[in-house]
């Protein structure tokens, strides 16, 4: 292993955006670093939660739209 | 038994699930409304989530994310869309759109609202937890979306980005116009105030959440 990593690296693995090679880099770093471990845990838990603070709109909202979509077939047919 | 009826219902069900957005919308082009349907059922908490975060009331958020389905029900029927398999950003930039052109209209701007929990449930799997996880794990996520609100525009816009309408960080790059590393880095400054304000806010917050 060559390159630095730095958190910002860390960032685009957490969000899968890192190449085959890198992955490979930082999962060799997560195992052999406890700072960089420490810091990847923290931060894929914070990932998790905002991604299961998301909010669900009312049933009647998504009926709503539903019905929208088919009446506008009759003004729009495909 | 199930009816045979019930079964094929079930098994339609099924195989808009496996279809990707791309082609689910071509489907709807072509007058297929259970492609539509299922768009909306796959991406309707994101793309809600987007919106209340950004306006911070649920009541106008709903109204937003009507519009914004309107508004893309109709590109969509009268052949203008053209993004091949970007369907959640797209719609996400019409909601954000639409939320700016509100406050711009309106003249107001947005204060952080105390959510009803009791009208609008959580997307969460709280059936499998006991009542009193269950309810601590709702008041954390609530505080939770509380601070995104709060956060600075640009690390909430890059969250959100990121988190609701899936884009990657080169693409946020591009539609914010800043560098990725500008970009990776308001992202690494949303997280950091969020678990600071929430370890801050919540003592059982590391026990609760960060003991994967």
């Amino acid at each position: 292993m060559t390159k630095h990593y730095s958190q910002l690296d860390l960032l685009r693995f957490l969000y899968g955006e890192t190449t085959a090679h890198e992955s490979e880099d930082i999962v060799v770093l997560l195992d052999t670093d406890d700072d960089f471990r420490k810091t990847y845990k923290h931060l894929l838990s914070l990932k998790e939660d905002v991604n299961r603070a998301e909010r669900t709109p009312s049933p009647e909202l998504i009926e709503n739209i539903l019905s929208y979509s088919r009446t506008s077939f009759s003004f729009y047919p495909a | 038994m199930r009816s045979n009826s019930a079964f094929s219902k079930s098994s339609t069900t099924l195989r808009y699930k496996t279809i990707d957005d791309s082609t689910l919308v071509n489907l709807y082009k072509e007058g297929d409304e259970k492609a539509f349907e299922e768009l909306v059922h796959r991406h309707k908490s994101k793309i809600f989530t987007a919106i209340l975060l950004i306006v911070k009331d649920s009541c106008l958020a709903e109204d937003l994310m009507q519009e914004t389905f309107i508004k893309a029900i109709n590109t969509i029927r009268t052949g203008r869309y053209n993004e091949q398999g970007k369907f959640l950003p797209w719609i996400v930039r019409i909601a954000h759109n639409l939320a700016i052109d509100f406050f711009r209209r309106d003249k107001r701007y947005p204060t952080t609202e105390l959510e009803d929990n009791g009208q609008i449930l959580n997307n969460l799997g709280f059936a499998e937890d006991s009542a009193e996880t269950a309810q601590i794990k709702k008041e954390t996520y609530t505080r939770l979306r509380v601070l995104i609100q709060q956060l600075p525009e640009k690390q909430r816009e890059v969250l959100i980005m990121r988190h609701y309408a899936e884009m990657t960080f080169q693409e946020i790059a591009e539609a914010t116009g800043v560098s990725v590393n500008t970009a990776l880095g308001r992202m690494r400054y949303a997280l950091i105030n969020l678990r600071k304000h929430m370890t801050k806010s919540n003592t059982d917050y590391d026990q609760a959440l960060f003991s994967a």
